[in-house]
């Protein structure tokens, strides 16, 4: 693990530190960057959505906007020759099947959008909608992202 | 058409085959399980038992271990008679069987009989207290099949068992499973809870192949979830390559 990404990742968690990062390095390490900030809010959605911490509204919608912008800055950084180096878990099928990847993104977007809208009150208004963004982020590793080395 | 990968809902219950497993071998297709004149329509109990227990075919022609006989060895009779009776009410699906693309000799189906002589062995693989753990992991889960690296000949090597493994679809590697990978600092629960959920501790969602396997596992119950994952703990240590 590069201890870099990793700092950037865990002291802020946000986006922007991703996208300003992603403007000095390679579209690798900006996206792996972008994602780690992605999946550094699962602990506090999914955590919620386990029911082994107390639900909070103000956290859920704190943690979907900074996913949302965390998954906003990974969309463009995925451009065709950037399937080799750096240790990128990103399969060539992303390029191969044409606008797949990108469609999927948009769901994901789209679904952190939709969550945020709904304002979700309570556990059982929010675990529906959690499921459908954990759902995406398992549909597109599974058919995208290449097993750590 | 491919059945099976990626299938949700109804669509994981067309059992027509055609599904390719890349392996340093070759490309071998999934054949089609459902009971049609282009599947196994016809096929008795024993039939089956022979084939998943022994990799033999109705016909006496001997199977590729590509279909992981070498863990299907270990399930019990019971088991293989509640299955059939279950293939039996699917849906047929009439899909003729793509043949295997195989490199010279594994394209010589006879040579299967000389390998099974070799590797075909229904022995437990480690020592455990953990009976359901271990005929789940070792048999029917066939978890080795993809966590267990495989010798020249494509035999499971037992001396490395679960330690992780090249991944034949490519890039990466398929984890090490034993006290010596990431799995040393899971819980028992945070395995099973895996098992059931695809997600980590550290809430990373499973990805690749595992995500079909978490698919299949969240339908089962969560005693067999907790003894595979107390199986796994109880791993003897192999350190990664
Ligand atoms: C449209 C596809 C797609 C979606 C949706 C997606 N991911 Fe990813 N994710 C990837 C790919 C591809 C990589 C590998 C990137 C690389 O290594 O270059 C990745 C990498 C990761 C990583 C590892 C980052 C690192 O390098 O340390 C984490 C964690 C992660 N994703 C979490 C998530 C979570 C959580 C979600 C859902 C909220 C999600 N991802 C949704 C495609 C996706
Ligand atoms: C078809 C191949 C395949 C089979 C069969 C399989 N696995 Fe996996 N497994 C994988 C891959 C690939 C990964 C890595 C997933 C990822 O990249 O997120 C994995 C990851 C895991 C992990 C997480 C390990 C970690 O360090 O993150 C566990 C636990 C696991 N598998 C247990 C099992 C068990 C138990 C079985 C049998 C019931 C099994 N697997 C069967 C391919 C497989």
């Amino acid at each position: 693990m590069n201890i870099k990404k990793t700092l950037i990742a865990a002291s802020i968690g946000l986006a922007l530190a991703a996208t300003a990062y992603g403007a000095a390095h390679s579209p690798i390490s900006a996206r792996q960057a972008a994602m780690k900030a992605v999946g550094g809010q699962m602990r506090t959605l999914g955590g919620m959505a386990q029911g082994k911490v107390a639900y909070d509204d103000f956290a859920v919608i704190s943690a979907l906007e900074i996913m949302r912008d965390a998954a906003a800055s990974a969309r463009p950084l995925f451009p065709a020759g950037t399937e080799m180096g750096e240790e990128t878990r990103a399969k060539p099928e992303i390029w191969a099947d044409g606008s797949d990847f990108d469609t999927r993104m948009g769901q994901l977007l789209a679904s952190l959008d939709a969550a945020i809208a709904a304002e979700p009150a309570d556990l059982a208004s929010y675990r529906p909608l959690f499921g459908a963004i954990a759902g995406s982020c398992k549909g597109c590793h599974e058919k995208y992202r290449a097993p750590e080395n | 058409m491919p059945y099976g990968k990626g299938a949700k809902d109804e669509a994981r219950l067309l059992l027509g085959g055609g599904q390719a497993f890349a392996t340093p071998f070759g490309t071998f297709y999934a054949p089609n399980i459902t009971p049609s004149n282009e599947g196994i329509a016809g096929w008795s109990t024993l039939d089956l038992a022979n084939a998943l227990l022994r990799g033999v075919s109705p016909e006496g022609t001997h199977y590729y271990p590509a279909f992981p006989y070498s863990s299907y060895t270990r399930i019990a009779p019971q088991d293989v008679a509640d299955l059939k009776a279950y293939l039996d009410t699917l849906p047929p699906v009439a899909r003729v069987n793509t043949p295997h693309e195989l490199s010279f000799p594994f394209n010589i189906r006879r040579s299967n009989g000389a390998w099974k002589l070799m590797f075909l062995n229904d022995d437990p693989v480690i020592e455990s207290e953990n009976p359901r753990g271990q005929y789940l992991v070792e048999g029917l889960g066939h978890c080795a099949e993809c966590h267990t690296p495989r010798n020249a000949l494509g035999g499971l090597d037992r001396s490395r068992w679960l330690a992780g493994a090249p991944n034949p679809e490519g890039k990466g590697r398929i984890p090490n499973l034993t006290p010596s990978g990431d799995l040393a600092e899971w819980s028992v629960d945070d395995i099973s809870y895996y098992l059931e959920s695809g997600f980590t501790p550290e809430f990373d969602t499973a990805g690749s192949t595992m995500v079909e396997v978490v698919e299949n596992l969240s339908r089962a119950t969560p005693e067999d979830r907790l003894a595979i994952a107390r199986y796994l703990k109880a791993l003897p240590a192999v350190p990664n390559p």
